[in-house]
């Protein structure tokens, strides 16, 4: 529960803050000028912080639609990532945020309108598709009965059929998708690791089955589906773990509906990684067989070799390669 | 382990009820402020009016305090307000400095939430109350210092109402300055406790790994494998805190680099086979 609500001056009365202080009617209303003078402060602590955040409304400037990283993509020649909301409710013990921000309060840029502009400027410029990435620094749709911007997202992109959206989560949100019609243009993805490494890592997310079971319904829908097993998680059964995972995937979902699969080892920056060690020096994912390459930290070079291998042989038996795309950012 | 507290008052009569409470002595003045202290490592400071005063005062409470890394840090004073009742009590969501035009955010993480409020401090005592502000003359100084001292989250400000509109500050004398802090001193302790809390999971955190302090004064570690050292004894802990550590990575080893390296290969196995 939200018990503290900070306000940027600049959106004081944009009707989407007053609707979101109408469903938080006891949290605490506090002004604030720029969402950086909270947010990006020095000497803060990220871990007391998760234990209860506090929300941020702001408006976002430009540039608010980035290019992705290299290889980041499902198959499209352009790609580019927006970030409405920075933070997530969930507290996943890999997630990069943790490390990325100095703050765990959820920064929502309220002004989903200029985003949505500047989607279409972009998409509008280039002949053919181009893809936009929407849960890059956040869930798309964990916070979706506080923020609406899925439903708001879905409405624009129905007008922009060169657009093509991926929504990614790890939740089972699925009241906008459920209200309207499946779009061609939309790919609903959601991240799954084993059961196992769900209950030790993936605090406060929805259980697999859950998120299966969710996947299916939209799936009957017409909707389309993506499936991001990122990042992978070593165990030392983590071949028959995921061999699992995959066979109860591939038995709940009917293949028509898979938009792509995608697949990518544990990997963070050193000074991501450094920040999650002092947060969580107990835990055992971070004081695993990693090393470092590159100003990158992830597992050594021979067992994440071993790991992609079987793990990718594994999931080629139940998706064609055209529908599979390795992680390589 | 209570973490160590660390509370300022600008006033003597503030101080009063609070010296009381905790069973604070008073100890030679600390840099020629008044200063108290007592068990649990709870320590106050009395830093007179004004912002510059109060900043001194957190900085001077810190050393004289014994410089603790991650101590709960408290301002408690009295505010006037335009309306609010007098005796009402608020915790800061934020504190901005009418000088400077800065503003701090102190994390308010407590559930359910207390009372909050927007404190603004002004250089002298306000009697207009023209905005919507609690007004006071140290909290935006106390903030400034404080955050350099110990993360947001342990640094925070409790005022009381000492005045308003119908009661401007005229009246106010040290029994009835007093009276006002002592009414408050439950919600003053549940902070005080909330944020100590808060303190002792980040002094946890940062406190050496078992076993730490014996291996550096059995070998010899440069400054750097000291680090190592830490970070080697943290992932033994993450791993497998309830494996003691094999004897054989002691055995015949006389160097800090030697050891590190040992146990760098042990903890691979470890992390690879579990």
């Amino acid at each position: 529960m939200i018990t503290t609500v900070y306000v940027e001056e600049e959106v004081r009365e944009h009707p989407r803050v007053r609707a979101i202080c109408r469903r938080l009617p006891k949290a605490v209303r506090i002004a604030c000028r720029r969402y950086g003078e909270i947010f990006n402060r020095r000497g803060q602590s990220f871990r007391l912080q998760k234990r209860q955040p506090a929300l941020i409304l702001a408006a976002k400037r430009r540039p608010r639609v980035l290019e992705t990283p290299a290889g980041y993509g499902v198959g499209g020649e352009r790609n580019y990532y927006f970030s409405h909301l920075l933070n997530c409710p969930y507290d996943c013990r890999y997630c990069f945020l943790q490390g990325m921000y100095r703050s765990a309060h959820y920064v929502l840029f309220v002004n989903y309108e200029d985003f949505f502009d500047e989607v279409a400027e972009i998409a509008g410029a280039a002949a053919g598709e181009s893809w936009f990435f929407s849960g890059y620094d956040c869930d798309s749709l964990a916070l979706e009965p506080l923020t609406g911007f899925a439903a708001a997202a879905l409405d624009r992109f129905r007008r922009l059929p060169a657009a093509r959206l991926e929504l990614r989560t790890k939740s089972v949100q699925l009241a906008p998708l459920r209200a309207r019609p499946p779009l061609a243009n939309v790919v609903v993805a959601f991240s799954l690791t084993p059961e196992g490494i769900w209950r030790d890592l993936e605090h406060g997310v929805p259980g697999v089955e859950r998120r299966l079971a969710a996947m299916a319904e939209l799936a009957r829908r017409g909707w389309r589906l993506g499936l991001r097993f990122d990042p992978l998680i070593y165990r030392r059964d983590f071949a028959a773990r995921y061999d699992e995972l995959f066979a109860r995937v591939f038995a709940a979902l009917p293949l028509a509906s898979i938009h792509s699969v995608s697949l990518g080892p544990f990997r963070l920056p050193r000074p991501f990684f450094k920040n999650l060690l002092r947060h969580y020096p107990d835990e055992p994912l971070l004081a695993g067989p990693l090393a470092e390459h590159d100003g990158m930290i992830s597992y050594r070079h021979e067992l994440e070799r071993e790991m992609v291998g079987a793990v990718t042989a594994s999931l080629l038996r139940h998706v064609p390669r055209e529908r599979f795309f390795p992680c390589a950012a | 382990m209570a973490a160590p507290l660390r509370l300022l008052v600008a006033l003597p009569a503030e101080a009063r009820p609070i010296v009381a409470h905790y069973r604070l002595e008073r100890q030679a003045d600390a840099g020629g402020f008044p200063f108290y202290r007592g068990d649990g490592d709870v320590a106050l400071i009395v830093s007179g009016p004004g912002k510059l005063a109060a900043a001194a005062a957190v900085a001077t409470l810190h050393l004289a305090a014994g410089a603790a890394p991650h101590a709960a840090w408290l301002d408690v004073g009295l505010a006037g307000h335009r309306h609010r009742p007098v005796g009402e009590a608020v915790v800061a969501g934020r504190v901005c400095d009418r000088g400077s035009g800065e503003c701090w955010y102190p994390p308010q993480l407590w559930r359910p939430p207390p009372a909050t409020g927007e404190v603004l401090t002004v250089e002298e005592v306000e009697r207009r109350y023209d905005g919507p502000w609690f007004y006071d003359m140290e909290a935006s100084g106390f903030c400034a210092a404080a955050s350099r001292l110990a993360s947001l989250e342990l640094v925070q400000v409790l005022k009381i109402v000492s005045d308003n509109r119908r009661r401007p500050p005229a009246g106010l004398d040290k029994h009835r300055v007093a009276a006002l802090v002592e009414a408050r001193l439950g919600e003053i302790d549940a902070l005080a406790r909330a944020t100590r809390a808060l303190a002792a999971e980040l002094g946890r955190l940062a406190a050496p790994p078992p076993m730490y302090d014996e291996l550096v004064a059995t070998l010899r570690f440069t400054a750097s494998e000291r680090r190592q050292l830490r970070r080697q004894l943290r992932r033994w802990q993450a791993l497998a805190a309830s494996t003691p550590l094999p004897p054989e990575l002691l055995a015949g080893c006389r160097r800090g680099g030697e050891l590190n390296r040992r146990l760098d290969a042990w903890l691979d196995h470890l992390a690879v086979a579990s």
